[in-house]
């Protein structure tokens, strides 16, 4: 619901204009001999104004920016804890995890709750921009050319016309982190 | 690969479990009470059902031995045979046997163990019985001489298999006799009996097998075995069934029903052979007679139904029946009453209490829509109407809450009763006699820790019988009573369940515990000798640690005591010891009521709330920048003699503190096992009762947080470990070296936490006018506010508590007092020049005001404003304080005096009254006189004052204002009455609230007195119970008091775990106050 919403709401906003959205369109129209199994599903964000996109399978939820309850003695990445229905969860700033300067929190500004095996994390990025369908052949592994985010945390990139889209890999982010995380402690 | 019983497992498991233990204590009574047939009927009972859940489950072997022992418990009820010690044992035996096979299965394993041995021996107890009864079918010779009497005995029916036939048969299935004979080479030819029945109990039920499998000797060459047995299935099943290898013969005789008059008859039938020759052998020929023994009976009955001394004596096939059908409406009702509970997983009750707990914070969202609501809609009666349902669903929420709470709460007697049985044994074993005594067994505690609490209690136990009780001889040498006393006590005290296991033995040994403790390199002998007897007590939790001269199979490895305090801590519990020598040794095992709801104390640093378990905590106390030393890079202060460490609570979760320099710095004491630290946070928020979730879900443990709990408004509050917290401290005090203390201390000081100084400072010194010079002189510590507020984390939880209902006990009017203070400052500061000699500090005072007064939101201000809503430009207290002269330093010197005055008092009151009792001053203020009702509370409600009129040098009243709910709790508290329930206050009321008013109020006029140097005298308190109004009408009109000021000190009383507030009012005569200022300051001056 969110997504459709913002995706109405991303219709004029910078950058992205509504040719953009048409060409999109037209993609998807001409995606249609792909089969569901061919067709990778993506939920589209901005950190940085660049676009990241993670897999949908593994997306619980997105919500607007809740109270964030700063844990101490965390790495700095980890933005606090929020509550979720009861959950508490811990929340990843995006920025900077990825090492990004810091931004602004504003009325964009997204948490994507993402599920993991039997864990749930949240990420904070700038702005969660819309669902896409990429052909799986239209992804490339990681080339070494992507600035900013480490490649540990990507598992290719997607192609979409003149648009790239950084895909995460969701399982090693939460995976690197814990493991980070304890290397932090430890150190 | 893991043996299961299929999808009922689990509801088998759970369900012998408790029929074992019911078993168990009906036998413990009925070893004491052997004649008593309502205890041999309810384990009958119990071991049937047993016995038909272990069939339908398909633990033949189980069910064998449990009908085995069914047929003993039935000779007993059927008075054939007596309960003797015996008989009791075996069945223990069996009881044991069962035990270890549903162990087997629980952990996933074939049970294999080998039943023969106990079946033999259970039918060596029950043969005599069976052969009284034989006496009497003798009289059926002829009928059917000679062949019945040789056989009977080799395949009787009790009455229960009979009517378990006749059950069988009359539902439409078919009972037979099943002959066979096993091939005389056969090897293990137990092993081919024992898949015939296997393979027999597939397809229906057997019913008795003789002789049973185990006893098929190899050697035997007659071997025979005859099988009673109920199916529904046709020849060909049976016939499959009994087709193994080396079985030479199969003869099958059906068994038929007859009914005549009253009586059933079993009747033998048509025979058929399987496998074999039909040629009938000798042996055969007898076997009809076997079962044909009840049958037998009953057809007696019918025929010589005239003779009625004979009929008596027959007539028992008939009665069992009728017996047998009153059982079944016994155990019918059991049923309905077993219907009544349902059992349900721990996860769903959390599931559920998680589900709730959320409905209770979504409901608070309503609340904010009912106060936007009243402001925009003019329709008041559907506000109210929203309102009502609002609240009552809030109420349902709540009751919600509590219930599923309750609904893990478990009865420990459970857990209690297994332990008779224990000690029963135990006593056999060491030959000693004890006594198990059980108290408490309904107290209810968390079905988490009735889980966990069996193995620290059976540890315990077995510590008192081996070594904690004498021996017999010993205890009558010693002229202790022949029968030691073992004591399970279980009660609630307080927040928490003790659990209690007490021997009147002959208690620890403690130069034993010493000498071992020093042996094994535990201590060392300065040590020792410096430690108090529960610190060495405690050595016996070590790892390793026995005290025991040998080692028994029961204890003495050192392993028990260790496993104790690790599952009791694990329990967030506790382990005390007590032990008088010769006496007895008692250990009390503390656990928190609920581990789903603890009490916390809620802590503020800057904005963010930390919970702190009241478990953990020992203390509050309120201390003064000049109380800290400084050792060796650690701050410490001296608490009643005792060095504390202190942690700034701060420095912990690593942000800047917004303690005022000035202020009075709020410490919590807490403790773990026996370190005790103090930690410095911000303020002091109250209690409050959490939830606690696990951070680890999610993400991972976090050094110093114990999990996360979300309050009623939806928002997270971090949960403090303190263990992990003070072990933090004693390992950093452990691994710095002095300089590295050095590098620290000058590192802190440079990061902005000026430590107060204070080399020369002697804790064991400490006087009232060292208290106050040391305030005066005090460096205030610098913090860096500017920078900590220019960068507000804008995600921070800002507590919002205009908002919706308040999860927090949130102490208000201090809250208020404190905005009011940081408002005072500036205003003071500005009007008035600094006082002399601190000039750089309350510069940067200013400074640091105006950027917090400037940062103040918005809520600050409407809190502020209820307190002074009429006036503008300020607040009246200030007028009144500028207009007399009085500064923020002479008001801090009345503090002052109000706590060392408080401290005096809590401590002349706890003497007196025997009981701990604290009280604070935490705040004082000078108010108008017409702002006083709305200060302290409310203009409507009732309160109690005593008034205590001074007189001397300074004059006025001194008036002790309590709500009077509060009032009448404290009276009952301190002593036992019941005036809450009357709402009235006795004579013995009024003594002792007059009593409460003298000791506090002297113990401030002392103060007062001593530091002005004037005489005081104060004079008898008077009681007045009316409205607040009326209350301070009657002071001013009775004393003519012309001010229209008072100075308020609120007063909490700390008793026990009850917190009441009340105010302490001084209404000054004249110029009294004037008087009390100059006197301060002159003395003050000329210190």
């Amino acid at each position: 619901m969110d997504i459709n919403r913002l995706m109405n709401k991303q219709k004029g906003s910078k950058g992205y204009t509504n040719h953009d959205l048409e060409l999109e369109k037209n993609e998807t129209i001409e995606e249609e001999p792909y089969t569901d199994n061919d067709i990778l599903q993506l939920v589209s964000f901005l950190i940085d104004d660049v676009e990241y996109g993670v897999d949908i399978l593994v997306v619980h939820e997105i919500l607007k920016i809740p109270d964030i309850t700063r844990l101490p003695n965390t790495p700095n990445f980890i933005k606090g804890v929020i509550n979720l229905r009861g959950n508490v969860i811990p929340v990843v700033d995006a920025r900077r995890r990825f090492g990004f300067p810091d931004g602004k929190i504003d009325d964009l500004t997204r948490i994507i709750v993402l599920q993991n095996e039997e864990k749930k994390i949240g990420l904070m990025v700038d702005n969660v921009y819309q669902v896409v369908r990429i052909p799986k052949v239209n992804v490339d592994t990681p080339s070494e050319l992507i600035e900013g985010v480490s490649e540990e945390f990507i598992s290719g990139i997607g192609r979409l016309k003149d648009r790239l889209i950084i895909i995460l890999n969701i399982a090693n982010i939460i995976f690197l982190e814990e493991e980070m995380s304890r290397m932090d402690s430890a150190g | 690969m893991s043996f299961s019983l299929g999808e009922y497992q689990d509801i088998f498991l759970e369900e012998a479990d408790e029929q074992l233990q019911e078993l168990n204590s009906n036998l413990l009574k009925l070893e004491k009470d052997p004649n008593n047939i309502e205890i041999i009927n309810d384990i009958f009972r119990t071991a049937h059902s047993l016995k038909s859940s272990a069939g339908f489950v398909g633990l033949n072997e189980l069910s064998n031995l449990a009908h085995k022992m069914e047929n003993l418990l039935q000779g007993i009820r059927d008075g054939m045979l007596r309960v003797t010690p015996e008989i009791i044992n075996i069945i223990f035996k069996c009881f044991d046997v069962i035990n270890s096979i549903i162990e087997t299965v629980a952990s996933g394993e074939q049970p294999t163990h080998d039943l023969s041995r106990i079946i033999e021996e259970i039918q060596r107890l029950g043969n005599p019985g069976q052969s009284v009864k034989e006496t009497k079918p003798v009289k059926q010779k002829e009928k059917t001489p000679g062949i019945i009497k040789t056989n009977v005995h080799l395949l009787d029916l009790n009455d229960n298999d009979k009517n378990e036939i006749f059950n069988r048969l009359s539902e439409g299935g078919r009972c037979c006799i099943l002959n066979i004979s096993i091939d005389k080479t056969a090897q293990m030819k137990w092993v081919k009996a024992q898949l015939i029945l296997g393979n027999l109990g597939r397809i229906g039920k057997v019913i008795k097998t003789e002789p049973s499998p185990g006893d098929l000797s190899d050697d035997d060459p007659d071997s025979k075995m005859k099988i009673i047995f109920c199916t529904d299935r046709n020849n060909e099943f049976i016939k499959n069934a009994c087709d193994i290898d080396l079985i030479n013969r199969v003869e099958c005789i059906n068994i038929i029903t007859s009914r005549t008059g009253n009586a059933i008859t079993l009747q033998v039938a048509d025979s058929l052979v399987f496998i074999g020759t039909a040629e009938p052998s000798t042996e055969i020929v007898s076997f009809p007679g076997i079962v044909y023994e009840p049958v037998q009976i009953a057809e007696d009955k019918a025929l010589h139904s005239d003779e009625s001394d004979e009929s008596d004596d027959y007539d028992i096939s008939e009665i069992q029946f009728g017996r047998r059908m009153t059982d079944r409406a016994d155990t019918d009702k059991k049923k309905a009453a077993a219907t009544k509970t349902v059992k349900v997983s721990i996860e769903k009750l959390d599931q559920l209490l998680n589900n709730v707990g959320e409905l209770v914070i979504a409901n608070s969202g309503f609340f904010r829509i009912y106060e936007e609501l009243r402001k925009i809609t003019g329709d008041k009666s559907i506000v109210n109407e929203f309102k009502n349902r609002m609240e009552g669903m809030s109420r349902i929420a709540k009751d919600l809450q509590t219930g599923i709470m309750k609904t893990r709460m478990v009865q420990i007697g459970q857990i209690f009763n297994r332990f008779k049985r224990l000690v029963r044994d135990l006593t056999k074993e060491f030959k000693k006699e004890i006594e198990l005594v059980i108290k408490g067994e309904d107290t209810e505690l968390d079905k988490k820790v009735i889980d966990a609490i069996g193995e620290p209690l059976l540890h315990l136990i077995r510590n008192a019988v081996d070594h904690g009780v004498e021996t017999t001889a010993m205890r009558k040498e010693m002229g202790k009573s022949e029968t030691a006393k073992i004591t399970l006590n279980a009660y609630q005290g307080g927040n928490h369940i003790l659990v209690e296991v007490s021997d009147d033995g002959k208690g620890l040994d403690i130069e034993k515990i010493k000498k071992k403790a020093i042996d094994r390199g535990l201590v060392n002998i300065e040590t020792v000798a410096n430690m108090d007897s529960s610190e060495i007590f405690n050595f016996i939790f070590s790892p390793g640690f026995s005290t025991a001269d040998k080692v028994t199979d029961l204890s003495g490895r050192g392993v028990g005591m260790t496993v104790v305090k690790q599952i009791v801590s694990e329990l967030n519990g506790a382990v005390t010891i007590e032990t008088e020598p010769g006496m007895g040794t008692r250990f009390i095992l503390t656990f928190p009521l609920t581990l789903a709801i603890i009490p916390a104390i809620m802590v503020r640093v800057q904005k963010e709330l930390y919970a702190i378990p009241l478990s953990d905590v020992v203390e509050t106390i309120k201390i003064s920048t000049s109380d800290i030393t400084t050792i060796e890079g650690h701050e410490v202060i001296n608490l009643r003699g005792e060095i504390l460490s202190l942690l700034r609570l701060n420095q912990f979760i690593k942000i800047k503190s917004s303690l005022k320099t000035d202020s009075k710095i709020p410490v919590v004491v807490v403790g773990y096992g026996n370190r005790k630290i103090g930690l410095i946070v911000d303020f002091l928020e109250g209690k409050l009762e959490i939830v606690i979730k696990s951070l680890e879900q999610n993400y991972k443990t976090i050094e110093g947080l114990a999990g996360a709990s979300i309050l009623g408004d939806g928002s997270i509050c971090l949960i403090l470990d303190i263990a992990t917290m003070i072990n933090k401290v004693i390992f950093d005090q452990e691994k710095l070296t002095r300089v590295e203390r050095r590098q620290l201390s000058e590192k802190k000081s440079n990061e902005g936490y000026e430590l107060a100084e204070s080399s020369d400072y002697d804790p064991g010194e400490l006087s009232i006018a060292d208290i106050s010079e040391n305030f005066k002189s005090s460096k205030p510590i610098i913090f860096d506010v500017e920078k900590n507020e220019e960068k507000p984390d804008a995600v921070a939880k800002e507590i919002d508590y205009t908002q919706g209902p308040r999860a927090i006990m949130f102490d208000e009017p201090e809250q208020i007092s404190s905005d009011k203070n940081i408002h005072d400052d500036s205003l003071l500061h500005s009007e008035k020049p600094p006082m002399e000699g601190s000039k750089p500090q309350v510069l940067s005072d200013i400074e640091i005001n105006k950027k917090i007064k400037d940062t103040l939101s918005d809520f600050r201000n409407d809190l502020k404003e209820r307190v002074s809503s009429t006036l503008q430009g300020g607040d009246i207290g200030d007028h009144i304080k500028s207009k007399l002269n009085i500064s923020k330093e002479d008001l801090n010197e009345f503090q002052i005096i109000a706590n060392i005055g408080a401290t005096n008092a809590a401590e002349s009151m706890s003497q007196i009254l025997k009981k701990r009792i604290e009280l604070s001053i935490p705040m004082v203020e000078i108010k108008p006189i017409e702002k006083i009702p709305e200060y302290i509370g409310s203009i409507e409600s009732s309160y109690i004052g005593v008034m205590m009129t001074i007189h001397g040098e300074i004059k006025g009243t001194i008036l002790f204002l309590l709500n009077d709910v509060s009032g009448f709790d404290m009276v009952d508290l301190l002593y036992g009455t019941t005036s809450r329930e009357k709402m009235e206050l006795d004579e013995d009321g009024k003594s002792a609230l007059s009593e409460i008013t003298n000791i506090i109020g002297s113990s401030v006029i002392n103060v007062i007195a001593e530091k002005t140097g004037m005489v005081i005298k104060p004079d008898v308190p008077v009681i007045v119970h009316d409205y607040l109004l009326s209350i301070i009408d009657t002071i001013l009109a009775t004393q003519s008091i012309q001010n229209d000021y008072a100075i308020i000190m609120d007063t909490t009383f700390f008793f026990q775990d009850d917190k009441l507030i009340g105010n302490l009012l001084y209404f000054p005569d004249s110029d009294s106050l004037k008087t009390i200022v100059e006197g301060l300051r002159a003395n003050v001056g000329s210190n």
